[in-house]
């Protein structure tokens, strides 16, 4: 066990960018099989669509289809995810899902009904004093299902436009909110904090389950096997949570120096994140992050001159007017760059076997919206890394088939409705967690009926993902 | 898994050994083994409420002690679009809900710990334990706080000492008290009084005597069953009728040997019922039983029932967030609830307390928010008193409290009788848009009959007719004929009847004499597991008819049964037809609790087997 004291810090990863000193960031020595991980990133208010789909002639709107991005030059590339271009090997676009399990949800407002759809997959709790899902997030899933016993199951991080606390994302197994770490400070103490600050308090916590632990053990000769059987179960469950907390405050880590206690900018807080993100990968501290994206200032991406607020500024007008679309295309374009430069850095960092930490990381970018307009209708998620279950290098196209009527701008569509939607997003849920080793059938919800009362199955993954 | 004939075999033994499952003056019947069974959520924070001497409502407790951020830091609450939630309450903690056994919670078999229950322990028990610090209870002296230090510390060890007492439930044992004793030792020599303090009773609160019910019996009686100790049995009694822990006339009448006898069980458990923590403890049941623990997720759709609540079935503007159909909902899906609790607890507490009544009573209590649904017919009763409580909703992100009235009511005989036609028990058992008689078929026969269905056929669900309001037959005709192929006929011959019987209730259990314009059916007839016929003109003739069926009685105490023991006792379970046929015959349900305190089922443990403890 090395000392606290000998954690080694280094400055900034992302300002060193590929420049790395050699060896200095490398991921612990693995097993046989690479260690997977998963990055959920959720930006706020959807994708200008038109600008960010990619339409190469002689593909029809009526079949499915796939295009092969290798062969796409940077001004065929979609322009809100132009920064990507490098990384294009690596992504699956998908155009063709909704979120249409929260059209026909009905409490909460369209974006925190969207959080929760988004990423559990389930409805809305209506009857409480906050806005709950009735089940856990995909990252939640997944953290429950890969995380090392002795480290952190998962890290919550908001980038926002103060310091504010996240956009909802993740739910625990309960559909609780988890809270969001907003500070790069923050997120840095719960990270490297046990390890570098000696916390007393912490230390002494841990007794509290030392004690409870050994009045089991005292316990258990006294137990026929049935019993002690089952008090195991749970007491060997209390063990390793205290294992987990000590060996979090003793953990050897290269860890990126101590972060500012504030940054004024949006963009270096995303940075600084990104950097805590790459070490905790590269130690194994926790294997799934995600990542919540929230009000970037105007000024950042150059709308400052438009309106100083992106949601009631900009967002809700897209359809309203073209500069304040433009405008949405250049905030995503700005939240594309910001990814790019976690690709970039994440590749910097070798892991076994020669691959790169990106090589076995699987980023997962949506939102909780289609557009800025509160649709559901077209849901853009991009899927960047796990080729070692996808087939990346591709953007794939389905029809919208699905019997659920979707809102609609009227400049869109006379009426408001559509008479049918895209694929509902679960399907991605289930091929995201199938990829990250949990096979499940279903991700939330298993079913429900559209507006018109057809049968709409969830269940499965999508398919074509693998092909 | 045994087989048939084998099982068959086994079970006829077991009668000759138990004497055709009767308890005999010879040799008591015990129920089978329970493994330790732990404290459900509920459980949990009743005992917790108890244990430090607070009420059971999070707005009554104090504030969180300043110590309590140290030992366990809050969490920022994270932010929706508009404004972060309000803080949570400092009780109940909100704890994942057990997987469950048959509905029930608290069942052996319906729980396995996972890593997040058992952080969820350690965080609850890290929050809690500073509240022991100023807690009306904690605390053998007066002004702790300003004591000189010498002082301070043996005032602060015997109250841990008595603490851990009543958490246990038990008095400690000696090598217990001394792991007690030096695990306060080494918080008071690590850090401040206080700390040490929270630091030991978070200890305690994560400690398998409080969290586990152990339950290694008295042994010293010999034979094939032996008594549960005078302790044990004292918490068995206290979790079965209140769902927490004893409190100190039971630990006293535990202690002085009352419980030993049948007549004392007897007395106690009558005493406990009429104690009010039983009434929420009784109707925790009865929500499990029906199901209606859920029904604060009912989603009925707007485009259906938006004009009986007085709004259009669509919004008016496409882009506008719907406010108003979730703040009609809300309070319509608390007021169901509070409408079952009432129901339920006036009817078993305050009214004729039989089963007959809980099937059968046509009265009960509304709201402003539900009236739409009861209609002209329901008749309020001014001359009894109105019950107001305050509801939690959430309308377009933002969290809110408001003040709900409930009115009690009489309804037409014609239309309501009992449990089964509440609107929460009929909303559950329905889709968005129609009612769904699969699903209130298959509660019946579930949850009334104890016979279990199953899981659907592969693609059961996407074969049900659409959930459409535009038809061209009635909801039974519609799903008669989806359920008509081969393969589902040999359940839905079955499950069918009983659903159809509550045709008369639409998807948010509004009564209807016509569904799409023709008069509703809902006539038919049931043959229940044992022979039992039952043939109805509808839901009400039905509810009656359930009322008296024996299968139905035999089935209620079978899951009090197995509620109280916390095991999923097989129907064929030596000692229950005892209690069945008493229940039978008297069709008292606070009878009926007190018969099943004081069985040898209840107070008697097997001994011979591997699991046995020592």
């Amino acid at each position: 066990m090395i000392s606290r004291r000998h954690l080694l810090q280094l400055g900034g990863l992302t300002a060193l960018g590929a420049g790395l000193p050699g060896g200095a960031l490398r991921a612990f020595a693995q097993g046989p099989a690479p260690t997977r991980r998963l990055v959920v990133v959720s930006h706020c208010h959807g994708w200008p669509y038109a600008a960010w789909r990619m339409r190469p002639t002689g593909k029809s709107d009526d079949q499915p289809w796939t295009l092969d991005l290798s062969s796409l030059a940077q001004s065929e590339f979609s322009k809100p995810l132009a920064p990507l271009y490098e990384h294009r090997r690596r992504l699956l676009a998908l155009d063709g899902l909704s979120l249409a399990t929260a059209e026909l949800d009905t409490g909460g407002n369209r974006h925190d009904r969207g959080w929760i759809h988004a990423w559990t997959g389930n409805n809305a709790d209506f009857a409480a004093r906050d806005t709950r899902s009735t089940s856990a997030s995909l990252d939640q899933l997944i953290a429950a299902h890969i995380a090392r016993p002795d480290r952190l199951p998962s890290l919550e991080l908001s980038v926002d436009a103060a310091l504010e606390a996240g956009r909802p994302i993740s739910y625990n197994l309960g559909g609780v909110r988890l809270p969001a770490e907003s500070t790069p400070l923050g997120a840095w103490e719960r990270v490297f904090g046990p390890a570098s600050s000696g916390d007393a308090v912490g230390t002494r916590r841990r007794t509290t389950l030392d004690f409870a632990y050994d009045e089991y053990r005292e316990l258990a000769p006294r137990l026929g096997a049935t019993d002690r059987a089952r008090l195991e179960s749970h007491f060997g469950l209390v063990q390793r949570l205290g294992h987990r907390l000590e060996a979090l405050a003793t953990l050897a880590c290269t860890a990126p120096a101590r972060p500012a206690a504030s940054f004024e900018k949006y963009d270096k807080r995303f940075d600084a994140f990104t950097d805590i993100i790459a070490a905790a990968f590269s130690c194994d501290i926790t294997r799934v992050v995600s990542l919540s994206l929230g009000e970037m200032p105007t000024a950042e991406f150059g709308a400052d001159k438009i309106s100083d607020k992106v949601h009631k500024g900009i967002a809700h007008y897209i359809y309203d007017d073209p500069k304040k679309y433009a405008a949405m295309t250049a905030y995503l374009q700005h939240h594309a760059r910001q990814v790019a430069r976690l690709v970039s850095t994440l590749e910097a960092i070798p892991d076994a076997g020669g691959d790169s930490v990106m090589d076995n990381t699987l980023i997962v970018w949506g939102s909780e919206l289609g557009d800025g307009w509160h649709g559901y209708g077209h849901y853009c998620p991009v899927l960047i890394g796990g080729s070692w279950a996808f087939k990346t290098g591709r953007y794939m196209y389905w029809p919208h088939q699905t019997p659920a009527e979707m809102r609609v701008p009227s400049q869109i569509l006379a009426g408001g409705t559509t008479r049918l939607s895209g694929i509902p997003h679960q399907r991605l849920l289930v091929s995201v967690a199938g990829a990250m080793g949990l096979e499940v059938d279903h991700v939330g919800l298993k079913h429900v009926r559209g507006q018109r009362g057809d049968f709409i199955g969830l269940s499965g993954p999508l398919n074509g993902l693998t092909a | 898994m045994l087989s048939r004939p084998l099982r068959v075999w086994c079970i006829l033994l077991s009668l000759a050994v138990t004497g055709g499952g009767r308890s005999s003056a010879a040799e008591p019947v015990a129920a089978p083994r329970t493994a330790p069974l732990a404290l459900t959520p509920a459980e949990y924070n009743n005992t917790i409420a108890d244990l430090l001497g607070f009420p059971r409502d999070g707005d009554r407790w104090p504030a969180r002690p300043a110590i309590a951020d140290t030992l366990s830091p809050p969490h920022a609450a994270s932010k929706g679009v508009f404004v972060p939630p309000p803080p949570p309450p400092v009780w109940p903690w909100r704890f994942p809900a057990e997987p469950g056994s048959d509905g029930f919670e608290g069942i052996a078999q319906g729980q396995n710990p996972s890593s997040y229950q058992v952080e969820e322990l350690h965080h609850a028990a890290m929050h809690f334990a500073s509240f022991a610090l100023v807690s009306p209870t904690f605390f053998s002296c007066a002004t702790w706080a300003t004591l000189p230090a010498t002082q301070q510390e043996t005032c602060a060890w015997m109250s841990l000492e008595r603490f851990a007492e009543r958490a246990y439930r038990r008095p400690l044992r000696a090598q217990e008290r001394e792991r007690l004793e030096a695990f306060w030792h080494a918080n008071i020599a690590a850090g401040p009084r206080d700390q040490a303090v929270a630091l030991t009773v978070a200890g305690i609160l994560q400690a398998p005597a409080f969290h586990f019910r152990v339950e290694p019996g008295d042994a010293s009686a010999g034979g094939t069953t032996a008594g549960l100790s005078k302790w044990e049995l004292a918490t068995r009694l206290s979790y079965f009728l209140w769902d927490s822990m004893p409190d100190e006339t039971l630990f006293a009448a535990a202690d002085s040997g009352q419980l030993a006898t049948t007549e004392g069980l007897e007395r106690h458990a009558r005493r406990m019922l009429e104690d009010p923590k039983a009434r929420p403890a009784i109707v925790h049941f009865h929500h499990q039983w029906l199901g209606t623990d859920k029904v604060l997720l009912v989603a009925p759709a707007r485009r259906a029932f938006g004009p009986l609540f007085g709004i259009s079935p669509r919004l008016d503007n496409a882009r506008d967030d719907d406010l108003k159909w979730p703040a009609i909902m809300g309070p319509v899906r608390h007021s169901m609830q509070l409408e079952t609790e009432l129901f339920v607890e006036q009817t078993i507490f305050d009214g004729a307390g039989t089963f007959n009544a809980l099937l059968t009573d046509n009265h009960g209590y509304m709201s402003d928010a539900t009236a739409p649904i009861y209609g002209a017919h329901a008749t309020r009763i001014p001359t009894r008193p109105t019950v107001t409580r305050t509801i939690e909703i959430v309308v377009a992100s933002i969290g809110r409290r408001q003040s709900l009235t409930l009115y009690p009511a009489e309804f037409p005989r014609n239309e309501r009788a009992g449990v089964l036609t509440l609107p929460s028990v009929l909303a559950l058992g329905a889709y968005a848009v129609q009612p769904g008689p699969i699903l209130r078929g298959k509660r019946v026969l579930e949850r009334l009959a104890c016979m279990d269905m199953g899981a659907p056929i592969q693609g059961a669900e996407a074969a049900l007719p659409p959930d459409t309001l535009t038809a061209e037959s009635t909801n039974r005709q519609r799903t008669a004929a989806a359920t008509s192929p081969a393969a589902c006929t040999a359940c839905h011959k079955l499950i069918n009847p009983p659903g159809f019987a509550f045709e008369h209730y639409d998807a948010i259990g509004r009564w209807r004499a016509q569904d799409n314009g023709q008069p509703v059916d809902a006539s038919g007839s049931l043959t229940l597991r044992g022979g039992e016929e039952i043939t109805f003109t509808d839901g009400i003739d039905f509810a009656r008819k359930l009322a008296t069926s024996n299968r139905v009685r035999d089935c209620y105490v079978l899951h009090w049964t197995r509620y109280a023991l916390g095991n999923q006792l097989e129907e064929t379970a030596p000692g229950l037809e005892a209690l069945q046929e008493r229940f039978r015959e008297n069709d008292s349900i606070k009878g009926l609790l007190v018969s099943i305190a004081s069985s040898d089922l209840f107070r008697m443990r097997p001994t011979g087997n591997p699991g046995d403890n020592r």
